[in-house]
């Protein structure tokens, strides 16, 4: 119970940060970072899947609904919300898996690998359905790169301020 | 049993991440204007090409090629024609005109097969195998040499969609030949031999028989290309105009070849027409 209340005001600050903030940061036209991810990535270890890709759903859909994507954002964190199980399978020890939050100060340099591989697929996958085509795959790449670096720049920060 | 529930529970998340990522694609195709046109550009492609497999497989290989030679012969003779026609039209008694090449033919054809038509639907419409590659563009007028077909709606790279007159959606200007009577001619909606024939004042001598042809005043058409004959002509008490069934020329459940005009100064028509408000 105390964590619900937790992750819904979580859920209200970052969607609320990213519409009203972040979605009009657009710098020299590439870095565009989409900070609301944080909220997948910091769920308990151990939320089922079926909560996880339905949270990662709406979570996207409410975005979408305030920035009028409708579906693009849904898409990409439904696939990273299926991702993170096997996200978890592949970068973490069998004994940080047993704790309760995925958090740099338990995991330390398997966490830096589960954000960076989270945030960068999600991103490429969202530019690549905003542009819809795969003839500018190299400047998709470019871009997916640079707004990854800075929304990872932004979650270290939070993780900083949040403990 | 565990174990069974364990994998079911397994699976099921996988069904549910499948429907939900649907879901939002559908959304992105359905409700953002740039990926919804690319969606559709592939579905008209992919669609006109597998009518092209499934028709060519009910096609005679030589019928087929020698369908398309002739049909071709006839764009191109059709295109001289009209070069022959306009020079004639222009020609002055020194022929300075001539001779300095202004004169230039106003209309070009290009012959196209028909991949895909329907008629028995309400919105009908029909795909030909040439698009922008070959020189299609919106708005050109389709024709058989028994006559007019419709009007390019949507072009894609290799193929268009033309609306077919029996689409309610479509509008032909017309006229009847002879006195010259300009009218509008559209679709009833109900069988692809018959059409309606509006705009016609009742004081008008309209007998069954009459024929019915395009005016040319569109840059769609070219004059006088066959539409249909009067099937039926009524006098309404009380209206201003004629209630007129006509019969329509062309056979729409037998299209194979058509023909497309070009108009060169198209363009420059309608940019004229749109200034004075139209």
């Amino acid at each position: 119970m105390k964590y619900t209340i937790e992750f819904l005001f979580w859920f209200v600050g970052l969607v609320l940060f990213q519409v009203l903030l972040l979605n009009h940061i657009q710098i020299a036209g590439v870095i565009n970072p989409f900070l609301y991810i944080y909220f997948i990535i910091a769920l308990p270890i151990h939320t089922n899947r079926i909560s996880l890709i339905f949270t990662g759903f709406f979570l996207g859909l409410v975005i979408d609904m305030f920035s009028n994507t409708w579906g693009i954002h849904a898409m990409a964190t439904t696939f990273i919300a299926f991702l993170r199980p096997y996200m978890f399978r592949i970068v973490a020890t069998q004994e940080e898996l047993d704790k309760v939050m995925p958090r740099f100060k338990t995991m330390g340099v398997n966490y830096v690998k589960y954000i960076v591989l989270m945030v960068f697929i999600h991103h490429l996958l969202l530019f690549t359905l905003e542009a819809f085509t795969f003839k500018y795959f190299w400047v998709i790449l470019l871009k997916a790169l640079v707004s990854a670096l800075i929304t990872i720049l932004l979650i270290f920060t939070l993780e900083k301020v949040r403990k | 049993m565990n174990k069974i529930l364990e994998f079911f529970y397994k699976y099921l998340s996988v069904i549910i991440f499948l429907v939900l990522e649907i879901l939002a694609f559908l959304l992105v195709v359905n409700k953002n204007d740039l990926q919804r046109s690319v969606a559709f550009r592939y579905a008209t492609t992919l669609s006109a090409w597998t009518y092209e497999i499934t028709n060519s497989v009910t096609d005679y290989f030589g019928l087929a090629e020698a369908n398309e030679e002739l049909s071709g012969e006839n764009a191109r003779l059709l295109t001289e024609n009209a070069r022959y026609r306009d020079l004639m039209l222009c020609s002055d008694s020194l022929g300075v005109s001539n001779q300095l090449g202004i004169v230039s033919a106003r209309e070009s054809y290009l012959s196209a097969k028909v991949v895909y038509n329907s008629v028995y639907d309400l919105q009908n419409y029909i795909i030909i195998d040439k698009g922008s590659a070959q020189g299609i563009e919106e708005d050109m007028g389709v024709f058989t040499p028994q006559g007019v077909v419709g009007v390019v709606q949507r072009v894609s790279k290799n193929y268009a969609v033309v609306l077919p007159i029996i689409n309610p959606e479509q509008v032909i200007s017309a006229k009847i030949k002879g006195n010259n009577q300009l009218g509008s001619v559209k679709w009833n909606g109900k069988t692809p031999l018959k059409a309606k024939l509006y705009e016609i004042p009742n004081h008008v001598n309209v007998v069954a028989g009459d024929s019915i042809v395009t005016s040319g005043f569109s840059a769609i058409f070219p004059e006088g290309i066959m539409i249909g004959v009067v099937d039926k002509a009524t006098n309404v008490e009380n209206t201003m105009y004629c209630d007129i069934d006509i019969a329509l020329a062309v056979d729409f459940q037998s299209l194979s070849y058509v023909t497309v005009a070009a108009f060169t100064n198209k363009n420059e028509l309608l940019n004229l027409q749109k200034s004075l408000g139209k």
